[in-house]
């Protein structure tokens, strides 16, 4: 089910799409990535949190800095095997 | 009797704690740490009942402090209950803690809390769930006080007769062997020891081998590497999968959906403005519609503040504006060349930066409205599913939508993309996105020359830059940024009605920027035209002798082709170092609005914007660029893409319009 998750990641679908095509509650799903994250198979982008924004002169205003982004790690393309 | 109360966070596990013990607790930490730790005490028909609620947990893996509290204090402390508070309008996300929580205690208390939300879902039955898991199961309303006698009945007297999660014959097999490994270590739950020394459990693990267990864990070692070869995944995942697939498969069997689909607002909203065929026009209209809505509703603002500074010239003679009134007025006490200096210069100037400051805001006011409602937030994601087809696909989309906003802080996001190629991809194409300063100039010049639809032309620029992104795109992304781009997932927020407050505040916070630019570069840049038009002493201002009426007579002739004039070359140079400060050399050169559009006819106009969509960004974004790729070679690079694109298209326009007589 894990690599089912990842390899839907891996194709660029929206988390909404993914819990559809699972058939999974959208709130399971997050949860799931969450665990993910910490099982350390998805790494979790949130602007305000990787300091990258930091020097940006816009940050306050920016209208990115509310999305939450998950990319596979290398352990997570490991176990999805080729993306 | 010691129960303990588990549970995802936020399931209102509180709400029920102080329903079973009401006044009678105890609040401190738990040892050593600083995760709140609550205590009470209640009687159920005599029974003394000693409550305590663990931390919020989604799991019980070694990962997080409150996971290592809550398991530790259910091996280590033996509760006779446990009760497992699950927030049954999200029910199949909480399932998964209960399925650890079964390997872990015998007797748990399924409570559906939250159960009034759930029927506005799904329906649920109790019974099979309470009969698949052979658990007790109680629906609540805990912030109502239903389903608590029920609760505190079935603490007493449930029926307990709990059905594990059963893994593949191949591991249940290796978790035995594991089970019988460890009875010399007396260690209980057995079964939950077992399968997180195979999971190789950090905590577990070192627990073990501190016991004398290290042949243990050398066979357990060995055992994990033969389920890991038998299912090719690691053991970690293909264990965590199991439990998942549980409960999925518990969650499907015991709730049936009553909306199919689930489909809320948002939803609706979202298969409409997401469209795959549809999205995109629906996005180009919106824009449209919003650029109409700023020229129709700032124009008049607009006027007014032009005549006040710039008064009119109407058939009987010239209304004086401030300006020529100021200029008049200081006459009398100062040379006429610091009066002029101070109200042709400064003055003209900072009326030229007010003038736009009711297009901008309303630009951003727009711009905040689609931002705070979560429109923009499915623009990222159109244009990814839009780029993908192009062979651009990832997180290079999010440096391109700030683009729109600001160059800078676009080419700084771009630090997300770990692929080097993508990265310059993403550089490369960042600066041929209009940024807000470039959008001012344009809805300045389409005001002046096509008043009759200004929305349409600064629409169509928005379309070009936009085509010439994903054309270039694709062609760099096939040749020279050949990349290996990264798949995400966009987590799109749920639409909401923005407040009037939460819009004022964006909206003066991304205009005070600009306001605070006027102040300072642009009001600078203005007083540094004026002494180049006002200079050697003697000459007309701005007149062809004057050191910037030189320059343009030299420069002239480079702009025939384009359809450029002198003054709008200038005006070019000096965009170079802020993009706004175009405006300003237009109006401090030519005077007044009327003299600008006198000096160009509508093709030259759009010729010019289609050279400032394109040309070189402006000197911070460069250095940025610079800073960002430490390489002169690829910021000469964006350069020159920006010089050649402009020309262009600008060269392409004007001779073609010419050609075709159109606008002449």
């Amino acid at each position: 089910m894990i690599k089912g998750v990842l390899r839907e990641i891996c194709k660029g679908k929206t988390l909404a799409e993914i819990a559809e095509d699972l058939g999974m509650e959208y709130t399971a799903l997050i949860a799931m990535l969450e665990h993910l994250v910490k099982m350390g198979y998805l790494e979790k982008g949130k602007k305000e949190n990787t300091g990258l924004c930091a020097s940006c002169p816009l940050q306050k205003v920016c209208s990115k800095r509310n999305y939450t982004v998950y990319f596979l790690t290398d352990k997570g393309k490991k176990l999805t095997g080729s993306c | 009797m010691l129960v303990a109360l588990a549970g995802n966070p936020n399931t209102g596990k509180s709400t029920i704690f102080n329903a079973l013990t009401g006044m009678k607790q105890h609040v401190g930490n738990w040892p050593g740490v600083t995760v709140e730790k609550k205590e009470g005490e209640t009687k159920i028909e005599g029974t003394l009942v000693k409550v305590v609620d663990l931390p919020g947990t989604y799991s019980l893996t070694a990962y997080t402090m409150e996971e290592i509290i809550t398991r530790n204090f259910i091996i280590e402390e033996k509760p006779d209950v446990i009760v497992d508070i699950i927030d049954s309008s999200n029910l199949e996300r909480n399932l998964y803690l209960l399925t650890e929580l079964l390997e872990l205690h015998s007797k748990i208390v399924v409570v559906l809390n939250m159960f009034d939300e759930a029927q506005k879902k799904y329906s649920i039955d109790v019974e099979k769930m309470s009969k698949i898991l052979g658990l007790p199961v109680v629906t609540a309303v805990g912030i109502r006080g239903k389903g608590i006698d029920k609760l505190k009945e079935k603490i007493l007297h449930g029926k307990f007769n709990p059905k594990r999660v059963e893994y593949p014959e191949d591991v249940e097999k290796r978790i035995d062997e594991i089970v019988n490994l460890i009875k010399p270590l007396k260690i209980e739950p057995a079964r939950w020891y077992a399968i997180k020394i195979l999971e190789n459990d950090a905590e577990v693990h070192k627990k073990i081998a501190e016991m004398g267990g290290k042949s243990v864990l050398h066979r357990a070692e060995h055992l994990r590497h033969e389920i890991e070869d038998i299912y090719g995944d690691d053991i970690e995942s293909l264990m965590t999968s199991f439990r998942y697939s549980f409960a999925h498969g518990l969650f499907h069997e015991v709730a049936e959906p009553i909306n199919v689909g689930g489909v809320t607002i948002t939803d609706m909203i979202d298969h409409v403005v997401t469209h795959k065929i549809f999205g995109l026009p629906i996005f180009l209209a919106i824009m449209y519609l919003s650029f109409q809505f700023v020229f129709l509703v700032a124009a008049p603002f607009q006027d007014a503040i032009d005549l006040i500074f710039n008064g009119k010239s109407t058939a009987t003679g010239h209304i004086p504006g401030l300006v020529d009134l100021s200029y008049n007025w200081m006459l009398q006490f100062m040379p006429a060349w610091l009066s002029s200096f101070i109200n042709h210069g400064m003055l003209r100037g900072l009326g030229a930066v007010l003038t736009f400051t009711p297009v901008i805001m309303l630009l951003f006011l727009i711009l905040s409205f689609l931002e705070d409602s979560g429109y923009l937030a499915r623009v990222a994601f159109l244009m990814d599913s839009i780029m993908k087809k192009m062979g651009l696909e990832g997180r290079g989309i999010i440096p391109l939508m700030l683009g729109f906003g600001c160059n800078v802080p676009a080419v700084m996001a771009t630090r997300t993309l770990k692929d080097e190629n993508e990265r310059k991809l993403s550089i490369a194409l960042n600066p041929l996105i209009p940024c807000g300063a470039r959008i001012q100039v344009f809805a300045f010049l389409s005001g002046i020359f096509f008043p009759s639809n200004p929305a349409l032309v600064l629409w169509s620029l928005l379309i070009l830059s936009m085509v010439v992104v994903f054309v270039l795109g694709y062609i760099y992304s096939k040749t020279i940024f050949r990349g290996k781009s990264e798949p995400f997932v966009l987590e799109l927020p749920p639409y909401r009605m923005p407040t009037i407050k939460g819009i004022s505040i964006h909206m003066w916070e991304k205009s005070e920027g600009f306001l605070r630019k006027a102040g300072t570069i642009i009001v600078g840049a203005a007083a540094i035209i004026w002494i180049f038009a006002a200079l050697p002493w003697g000459v007309k201002y701005g007149s062809p002798d004057s050191y910037i009426g030189m320059f343009a007579q030299w420069i002239a002739p480079i702009g025939t082709a384009f359809g450029l004039t002198p003054e709008a070359i200038i005006s070019l140079i000096f965009g170079f170092f802020a993009k706004e400060v175009v405006i300003d050399v237009l109006y401090v050169l030519y005077g007044s609005k009327e003299a600008i559009f006198h000096a160009m006819t509508p093709i030259q106009a759009y010729s010019f914007m289609l050279f400032m969509l394109f040309y070189t960004p402006c000197v911070a974004t460069l250095a940025t660029i610079y800073n960002e790729t430490k390489s002169k070679k690829f910021t000469l690079f964006v350069i020159l893409e920006g010089f050649v694109l402009g020309a262009l298209f600008s060269f392409a326009f004007y001779n073609l319009a010419n050609l075709l007589g159109v606008g002449t």
